[in-house]
């Protein structure tokens, strides 16, 4: 088995079998997790803001830092490696809730809208998801089969 | 074979909205139709076939109750189901639409996997052809 | 049962921007400077009181919240359905505050929405309560209340 890890404003895709995507640590911060199951490449995107217009320096740097550069570019490396955005589907996992001063506008939340703002207009459904709340959370996406699963604590999920 | 469906809603916007989530949620749609209200809808009805309405509540002309009860108490259209997409409402108002003959209710703003889901419920196919 | 608040305007404006158009709208305590006309949206209701929600804002605001409703750039499109798309807003909002204020165990009936391209609104208009949020591109989204006496 080939662990790959993602860390905050990482992406990551691959079509290797035995590969499995790995991100850990998901706060306030979203994984997008790509699948292609007709070739078997798998993506993975851990974005932590949802705008790039609050650090073009950084967004330059580090595109996968923000939503609005990110997930453009998690499908062009899919692209690259010979996927179409036909065959993609797309799931997601993190947005916490960790630092809800008002009650209104948290950080999780912004970057789940802004993930789902770029789907809605990409005209990408976001076949399953696992956001909000307020627990820590690992994504791992197994190229072979397309499974997801996402670990809270000792608690391992299917998604 | 893909799904014929009929939007009605006054808004514009929403039949837009509604036709984009049909686009991209999965479902194989062969063809969406609109009306702006009721009685547009049920010409429209008696003029040809579709699978599955969609169907809002407050709309000018006839509203989306009267549609359903209309669409209950005739043999032809009594099989095809109504899903309200309205706005949030009470839940004895929820009650009253599912009781006229209602399949379900949605409410907006909706998200397009939330449409899949309960057009999948309800018709039990995805529309594809292994479905 | 307590006077519905400014706090709870914003909230409920701000949660349905946020689902329904993707909108991060900013609370801003300065009433809205409008310079040429304004959308205005009605909608009436009824439950165990009745009123009318009101939501102002520019055409260039109510063009940008198409886009987003819609998915699609800025705009012919986007500008043709400005009106259409902030009635739907107010339509959801009126959902979203009769659930939210009355409660969902009451009756309680929403009217059809309207709209009208006009004159600002007098500032010192009587009102019950009222909000100003900021969308993205700093455009004013005005949300009023008007609730008849308690029966």
């Amino acid at each position: 088995m080939n662990l790959v890890t993602i860390g905050i404003g990482g992406i990551e895709v691959s079509a290797d079998r035995g590969a499995v995507l790995i991100t850990h640590g998901l706060g306030s911060c979203i994984a997008v997790i790509a699948y292609d199951a007709r070739r078997k490449i798998g993506g993975m995107l851990h974005f932590q803001l949802p705008t790039s217009s609050l650090s073009p320096d950084r967004a330059a740097e580090s595109p996968g830092t923000f939503a609005d550069t990110g997930i453009p570019l998690l499908f062009e490396r899919m692209y690259a490696l010979g996927s179409r955005k036909a065959d993609i589907v797309v799931k997601a996992a993190g947005g916490g809730n960790f630092h809800n001063d008002n009650g209104t506008f948290d950080i999780g939340r912004r970057n789940h809208t802004m993930m789902r703002k770029i789907f809605w207009k990409a005209q990408v459904l976001v076949a399953a998801e696992d956001v909000g709340g307020s627990k820590s959370r690992t994504a791992r996406l197994f190229v072979d089969t397309g499974q997801v699963t996402i670990q809270s604590g000792s608690e391992v999920m299917p998604l | 074979m893909g799904l014929d469906l009929l939007v009605v809603d006054d808004s514009p916007v929403t039949r837009k909205m509604v036709r984009r989530a049909l686009s991209l949620c999965g479902l194989e749609v062969t063809e969406v139709i609109e009306a702006a209200d009721g009685a547009e809808a049920l010409e429209k009805l008696g003029q040809r076939h579709v699978d599955l309405v969609l169907a809002d509540i407050n709309m000018p002309v006839m509203n989306g109750i009267e549609l359903v009860e209309r669409m209950s108490r005739d043999p032809e259209l009594c099989t095809v189901p109504v899903v309200i997409v309205a706005t949030p409402m009470s839940q004895d108002r929820v009650e009253f639409v599912l009781d006229k003959g209602a399949r379900a209710y949605l409410a907006k703003p909706f998200r397009p996997e939330a449409l899949r889901d309960v057009v999948v419920q309800i018709l039990g196919t995805t529309g594809g052809p292994n479905a | 049962m307590p006077e519905p608040t400014p706090a709870l305007l914003t909230d409920i404006l701000g949660q349905v921007l946020q689902e329904s158009a993707f909108i991060f709208a900013e609370p801003d305590d300065e009433p809205a400077a409008w310079q040429g006309p304004v959308l205005t949206a009605r909608i009436a209701f009824e439950s165990t009181r009745g009123g009318t929600l009101r939501l102002v804002t520019t055409p260039a605001a109510s063009a940008e919240i198409a886009a987003n409703m819609l998915g699609i750039d800025p705009g012919q499109e986007a500008d043709e359905n400005g009106r259409a798309a902030v009635a739907e807003l107010l339509n959801v909002l009126g959902g979203a505050f009769l659930t939210r204020y009355f409660g969902t165990a009451v009756p309680s009936q929403l009217g059809l929405p309207s709209t009208e391209l006009g004159d600002p609104p007098p500032p010192a208009r009587r009102r019950c309560c009222a909000t100003t949020v900021r969308l993205e591109s700093g455009a004013p989204v005005v949300m009023e209340l008007d609730l008849e006496e308690g029966r």
